[in-house]
Parts: structure tokens; C-alpha cells; sequence
């Protein structure tokens, strides 16, 4: 039988998990204290699959998958697994994030239920907004002397980082799915145990890199992490899934479950949120507009077709169990697929400064109320890779609360019933596309 | 202006001369002291190789004698340096590499086949002086007036070059067409690796290192590493290059504005683009100069985006850390993202081979693990067995 290279730790201070101890730092870090009898991080008690990640983890799980689909609570998940694994188990817990803003919003997160943390932050860059979790740089990045504690960062510091400084009991990785194998197993060296928690129908890693070397390879140093570890080490790896989706509608969650997510089933608890025209009249959660395009994915007419829309949207009102308001800028997104979209999208919209516009990849882990699809292959006359990439759609057609319009090019159904039909990227394009069509046209 | 219009102008413009457009003042390969040109295809279960090399013609050669043509030609990873492989084909490497799999690798060839495996390692590094891909080489040096599937055909490029020969001697004319100029900066960098990276194969043969065996995690890994900077540096290193600047201002990875001083700060700039569709984000590190794209400054200054905003409808991005250099307000700059180091990436590259080195657990030495179990509370046991 293998056996990991070194035996878990057992907790600092010798004191059973069961019977926890407070946590002692050296240094005070500010922190809102959790109610009287309560542990920080004790909600992830409250559901049982957040249980089943914590169980997992606790007693010794080396990996730990949790495929989450989108607004399923991810970050909520990894700020509430770090705090009870650090205070009550007690355990020395990493958290890898995939972009600084993902590491301060954990950072800040991990806060709010008043768990000690720090968070890794170059010294020379303007510290960031991460609530009570302190920015710490230079000797500063340690762990507590006793007792449990957290340290966040993005998977570049971590590797930059020296494991006989840092080195934890539990690597939490955040938006693993954005992960290399590659990297996961760097980050293998200040962690045995890892629990990989992300979203499976999303953008894969970026990697500027060649990688037909290991084109056959199902754990190619390429592949999404968690990918490559089910696939190269199987029944080894614990799985645990979210099954449910907090922020998308029914009817969105019947639209992108079966396209991106088939081997993922999840259902819709999002509480009933839609908006309203200024007649009164109920938006449906998803409409369409289809646009004829002349000039490629630039063409005016799309950028014009978004911006009437976006518009259009801000004469709404947004309903939810909190109440009616008007819809504002802050509350509405557009994403396309090109930057050079994005762009233009802007300064038509320039107007309404606080409206988000970006890419797929802006906007990858964000949400509103409304959001605007550019759809990825308007203006296009061909299927190339990048704009039939189904992650990308996945993203773009999972950021919204209450209401999506998705602007579609009025050839794109004949150009994806023209393609190739084994092309796998295509065939869900073309499903996607079909389902999209039969939602109600934008008045 | 879009980029596929840039690129259709400059077609119509070779079309209408006649010659072949610029796409870049410098060549995209390194010096290549020991070109080998080879062509190879397999053939009936045969692999049948062309070769020739500058001081000898072509020869036609199959299976095992082929790879001795191939030591003859210095194609051993026991030479005292390495041979480049010049080829228009891109199936010429497959057809070599299935040639040496099927050698005994302590056989007379094995130091050929091991020279071949780190061809087709090496070719994945753009700019390397390991292999060049001809066409590749050519189109990214220049724009014919065809259309664009023409140019993957070798004949394209030999009719638009002037090279009539269309054997393995026409190569060698044709790589001579390619790096008739200065190479790019940073080249040389990637040839350094080049070399760093021939002295390990070397040593790993002689030390009975099998080439066939999959990778390791840990080989694959840095692999992966090492292509990724070397493709960085090579995007870095054609930013590097004015005439491909031009065309970088219409893709948003170069970027022209006006600079403006906020008031009350010694050390940031402003500067209001030309464009909406620049691809500086916040936290990027920019270089950047007074005067157009294809201007070579005497002076740079260096700086952070520190933020970006749309006012009236004009990108404005605010430069932090501009503490040399800092151009007058009114004027007019460029701005393109501050090249990587190569010394910092071997640094990080370093740096990642040694946390797979240090093998503490079984990610890093992908070794299928087991449980070591912790005792876990009742209520956390109870929490996690409710039904969802």
C-alpha cells in the first residue's frame, strides 16, 4: 500500500480536534468575533454537502474534488472550509487564488466570519481593500506560532513562495478548474492534502505555451487540475458536488445545465427576482434579439443592438425578495467576446460609467441582476476555435440574477448548420444556439 | 481601423507590386550555423529522408540508413554542438520521430534518434534555433498578395522569394532569404536556453536517459514552464520590432495617446489613447516613449497601469511609478507592455523545478496517494450524512 510522503500533522498543542483550543497568534489580527458558542466557519454545518467538503478534508482526505456550478456559493464554500478548518481543527490551511481579486475578495470573505488570515500582497503595490484580513509582505507571511491559521494568495505568489516558509497542512484552490495540473502539483510542495473547489464549464487555463506533447495525455501538465487528478490517480480522489445554483433562474439553469454541464447536474434555489417594463409588464428571465451583421464581429450594428438594449433595461425595475427598485447602471453587464467589442461597447455606453462592460474573461466570476450576451459567434462566417470555445459561452451566458438578452447574428444558425457536425464544440454550439432561439424575442 | 483591414492593405499592396509586403524590419530566427535542410515522409512503413546540409548535396536515404545519413550530416547528440533542422514540410519532424522510435537506443544510431527527440522537444519553442519551420518563418516575416491558405504552401513563399530550387538545396536558399537581416532581440535569449537545454539531452544520453519513456510530472510540468516564457518572449520579442508595431496598434497590444500630468503627483502620467481597444489592464507593467510605434527612442520610461478609465468616450489610462524619463504633458507616446526578463524567468523557472524537486508530497512526485486519516468531530460527521 502507498502511503503519503510525510503523516498529517496532528493539531499544534497536541489537543484533540474534537476538543478544539482557541487559536493564538503572535500577532493580533482584527477580526469580528464570532456569536457566543458559534466557531468561525461553523455555516458550513448548514448545508450538507458544504458538511461532506469539510468531513472530507478534516479526516484526511489527500484531494478533494467540489465541482460547483456557477453561483453555487463557491467563495462562501472556501472562506467557510479555511476558517473551520484553521480554528477548529486547527489545522495550517493555504488558499490559492487564480487572480488578485479573487485572493482580496476571499480575503475578504474569510473576514466577515472573523477568522484569523493574512493575506500574501507585494510590498510595492497599493494595498487592497481585504477588510480586517491584514496584506502582509517580507517576514510578515507566517503562519501563528499555535494553533491553526490561513494564508491567501494567488497560485503565483504561492509559487514564488518558499515551502519551508509557508508550508501548510491544506491547500485550498480556488477556481481550480483555471489551474494547470501543472501548477496544482508545484503547489503540491507546501501541501499534501488539496481540496480543489471551481467550476468545470468555464474557461479553461490560460496557457501561452505549446502543448502537443501531451496532446493524448488525459493529466497533461495542461489540463485543468482537477481534470488531470481524476484522471491520473481515479477512486484516490474524494468528490464532492454542489448541486444547487443560488443565482441562476429555472430557466436558465435548464439552458446551460445540459449544454456545459452534462456530467453536473444541479437545480435552480435562486429566490424569485425578475424585472419589469415600464408598462408592468414581466421580462421573461431570458429573450433574444437577432441582428443582420455585414462586417465581421465589429460591425456597428451589434455594438448599436447592445447599446439599445442596455438602455432599454435601465427603464426596468428590478423585483426581488428585498424589494422593487428602478434597475441602475451598477446593476446591468454586457460581455462579448472580444476586447476590441468591449471597446467600442464602452465608449457607445460611456454615459453610464458604472455599467460593466468586458470580455468573458472579465467578467468570469462576477454577477448582476441583468446582463447583455454579445453571443461569441456573431459576425463570424467560419467556427474558429476561440470564439467556438464553449467554456467562453458558459461564462457569458451564466453572470445574470433576473434577466439575459443575448443579441445573436441572424447567420449564425445557417453557419452552425453548415459546420462540421462531429466538431464537439460546434455540436453544443448548435444546440446552445436552438435553445436560444426559442426563447422570447426582445420587444 | 481593424486589423483585418491592415492586413487585407497590405495584401492589395504585395498583389499590386508585386513583391512580398514586411511584416517585420528583423527576422523571426536566430543565427543557424549548422542548417541541415531535411524532407521526410513515411512511406509503405518506410520512412524515406532527403537531406543536405551547406557543403553537401542532397541525398536520398530509408529507414536506418537514413539515420546514418543524418550522423553524417552531424546530427548526433554527441557532436560538440547542435544541428538545426530546416524544413518546409511540416510533417518532415513526425516522419523523423517515428524513424527514431524504431531504434535501438543503445544502438550505433541511438545518439541520431536521441538528437531527433530533442528536435521535436525543442520545435516547440518558438524562435528556436533548434528547427525552422520555413513557411512559418515566412509568414511571419512578410505578406504576399495571395490569398492566405496559399502561403502554407512551401511553393507559394518560393515563387514570391525568388528561390526557384525546389529540392532540399532550395531549403538552405530559402533560409537564406529568411535571415538575410538582424534577428529580432531577444532571440538570443531563447538560444541560450536552446543550448542550456542541448547540454542537458546530451548528458541524459550519455548518462542511458531513454527519450521514449512518458513524461514525469515533474518533466512535464517545467516542460510546460519553459514553453509558456519562451512563447512570452517571443510575443515580446516581436513587439520589439517597429514595422510589427504598426500593426499591434490595430490588435490594442500597442498603444498611442496624449500624456497629461494629474495634478499633485510627481510620478504618474496620464495618457488618453487614440483608441477604446487597448489590451493594458491594471497591474500592468508598460514601456514606453515619446513619438510614434515604429520610432526607435533614445529614451524610455517604465511604469504601472494603475488605472483605466473611459472619460468622454476617450480611453484614459493612469501610469503609476514614472520616475525617469516622464514625458512633458501634450506630448505624444507609445506605450507596449515592459518585455519580460529572461534572467527572471529562468529565476521562476528555477524556482518551479526545485518545488517539484523538493518531492514532499505525492503532487509532486504524482505518485497515487492514501489516506492518512484525523479523527473527526460527531458534528461534523452527523452534518455531512443528512440527505440534501
Amino acid at each position: 500500500m502507498r502511503t503519503l510522503p510525510l503523516p498529517l500533522p496532528l493539531p499544534r498543542g497536541g489537543t484533540h480536534p474534537s476538543t478544539p483550543s482557541p487559536a493564538t497568534a503572535t500577532t493580533p489580527i482584527p477580526r469580528t468575533p464570532p456569536a457566543a458558542g458559534e466557531w468561525p466557519g461553523q455555516a458550513i454545518l448548514h448545508t450538507p454537502e458544504t458538511a461532506r467538503v469539510l468531513h472530507a478534508a478534516w479526516s484526511g482526505d489527500p484531494a478533494v474534488i467540489v465541482p460547483s456550478p456557477p453561483g453555487s456559493g463557491k467563495t462562501r464554500l472556501v472562506a467557510l472550509l479555511a476558517a473551520a478548518l484553521a480554528h477548529r481543527a486547527e489545522l495550517r490551511i493555504g488558499i490559492a487564488a487564480q487572480t488578485r481579486e479573487q485572493a482580496v475578495e476571499i480575503a475578504r470573505r474569510v473576514a466577515q466570519i472573523g477568522a484569523p488570515a493574512r493575506l500574501m500582497w507585494a510590498a510595492k503595490d497599493p494595498r487592497p481593500d481585504s477588510a480586517t484580513t491584514p496584506a502582509v509582505s517580507g517576514p510578515a507571511i507566517r503562519y501563528p506560532d499555535q494553533g491553526g491559521g490561513i494564508l491567501i494568495a494567488t497560485t503565483a505568489r504561492w509559487l514564488f513562495s518558499d515551502p519551508t516558509r509557508v508550508g501548510c497542512d491544506l491547500m485550498i484552490v480556488d477556481e481550480a478548474w483555471q489551474a494547470t495540473y501543472a501548477d496544482l502539483g508545484a503547489l503540491g510542495a507546501h501541501a499534501a492534502q488539496v481540496v480543489c473547489v471551481g467550476d468545470p464549464g468555464q474557461i479553461d487555463p490560460v496557457v501561452t505555451g505549446q502543448t502537443g506533447r501531451w496532446r493524448t495525455h488525459p493529466h497533461g501538465p495542461h489540463v485543468p487540475a482537477p481534470q488531470a487528478l481524476r484522471a491520473a490517480h481515479g477512486d484516490a480522489i474524494a468528490v464532492v458536488t454542489l448541486r444547487h445554483t443560488w443565482r441562476l433562474g429555472p430557466v436558465t439553469t435548464a439552458l446551460i445545465q445540459p449544454a456545459f454541464y452534462p456530467d453536473l447536474a444541479f437545480t435552480s434555489r435562486r429566490p424569485p427576482e425578475h424585472l419589469t417594463s415600464d408598462t408592468g409588464a414581466d421580462l421573461p428571465e431570458i429573450s433574444h434579439q437577432q441582428v443582420t451583421v455585414t462586417g465581421g464581429p465589429g460591425d456597428p450594428a451589434l455594438v448599436t443592438a447592445c447599446a439599445t438594449r442596455a438602455r432599454a433595461l435601465l427603464t426596468t425595475t428590478l423585483n426581488t425578495a428585498e424589494g422593487t427598485r428602478p434597475l441602475g447602471a451598477a446593476d446591468l453587464a454586457v460581455v462579448c467576446a472580444h476586447v476590441s467589442q468591449a471597446a467600442a461597447l464602452r465608449a457607445t455606453l460611456a454615459e453610464h460609467p458604472d455599467l460593466l462592460v468586458g470580455t468573458a474573461n472579465q467578467l468570469q466570476g462576477l454577477e448582476r441582476p441583468a446582463v447583455i450576451v454579445l453571443h461569441p459567434l456573431a459576425g463570424y462566417r467560419d467556427t474558429n476555435g476561440f470564439t467556438a470555445h464553449t467554456g467562453r459561452a458558459c461564462v457569458m451566458l451564466s453572470r445574470h440574477r433576473a434577466h439575459l438578452s443575448v443579441i445573436l447574428d441572424d447567420h449564425t444558425r445557417h453557419l452552425l448548420a453548415a459546420a462540421e457536425r462531429t466538431e464537439p464544440a460546434v455540436a453544443g454550439h448548435r444546440a446552445l444556439t436552438e435553445a436560444l432561439l426559442d426563447t422570447p424575442t426582445t420587444d | 481601423m481593424t486589423v483585418e483591414w491592415f492586413d487585407l492593405a497590405q495584401r492589395l499592396h504585395a498583389a499590386h507590386t508585386g513583391h512580398p509586403v514586411p511584416r517585420l524590419i528583423h527576422t523571426p530566427v536566430p543565427p543557424i550555423p549548422h542548417p541541415v535542410a531535411v524532407r521526410a515522409r513515411v512511406q509503405a512503413g518506410s520512412v524515406l529522408v532527403t537531406a543536405a546540409d551547406p557543403t553537401m548535396p542532397a541525398v536520398h536515404a530509408r529507414d536506418n540508413d537514413a539515420l546514418a545519413l543524418l550522423g553524417d550530416l552531424g546530427v548526433r547528440v554527441g557532436a560538440e554542438g547542435w544541428a538545426t533542422l530546416v524544413t518546409d514540410d511540416p510533417a518532415a519532424l513526425p516522419a523523423l520521430v517515428t524513424l527514431a522510435r524504431r531504434t535501438d537506443p543503445d544502438g550505433p544510431q541511438g545518439e541520431v534518434a536521441a538528437h531527433i527527440a530533442w528536435w521535436a522537444d525543442r520545435a516547440d519553442f518558438p524562435g528556436t534555433s533548434a528547427v525552422v519551420g520555413l513557411v512559418e518563418a515566412a509568414r511571419t516575416r512578410w505578406t504576399t498578395g495571395t490569398d492566405p491558405d496559399s502561403e502554407t504552401h512551401p511553393g507559394t513563399w518560393r515563387a514570391w522569394l525568388d528561390v526557384p530550387d525546389d529540392g532540399c538545396g532550395g531549403l538552405l536558399s530559402l533560409l537564406g532569404r529568411v535571415t538575410d537581416t538582424a534577428p529580432l532581440p531577444l532571440l538570443g535569449a531563447i538560444t541560450e536556453d536552446d543550448a542550456w537545454s542541448w547540454t542537458k539531452a546530451a548528458g541524459e544520453h550519455a548518462e542511458g536517459w531513454d527519450w521514449r519513456r512518458p513524461d514525469s510530472t515533474a518533466r512535464a510540468a517545467t516542460g510546460l514552464r519553459a514553453r509558456c516564457d519562451t512563447a512570452d518572449l517571443f510575443t515580446a520579442a516581436l513587439l520589439g520590432d517597429p514595422l510589427y508595431r504598426r500593426r499591434a496598434v490595430h490588435t490594442g497590444h500597442v498603444v498611442v495617446g496624449q500624456v497629461d500630468h494629474p495634478p499633485n503627483t510627481r510620478n504618474r502620467i496620464t495618457v488618453t489613447c487614440d483608441r477604446m481597444d487597448a489590451r493594458l489592464r491594471t497591474g500592468n507593467t508598460v514601456t514606453g516613449w515619446v513619438g510614434a510605434p515604429t520610432d526607435t527612442a533614445p529614451e524610455y520610461f517604465h511604469g504601472t497601469i494603475a488605472a483605466t478609465a473611459v472619460h468622454a468616450g476617450r480611453l484614459v489610462l493612469t501610469l503609476s511609478g514614472v520616475t525617469t524619463h516622464r514625458p512633458e504633458p501634450g506630448t505624444r507616446v507609445t506605450l507596449t507592455p515592459t518585455a519580460p526578463s529572461p534572467f527572471t524567468m529562468r529565476a521562476g523557472r528555477a524556482r518551479y523545478a526545485r518545488l517539484y524537486t523538493a518531492r514532499r508530497s505525492w503532487l509532486t512526485t504524482g505518485r497515487t496517494p492514501t489516506p492518512a486519516r484525523r479523527d473527526v468531530p460527531l458534528d461534523v460527521l452527523v452534518a455531512g450524512a443528512e440527505d440534501t
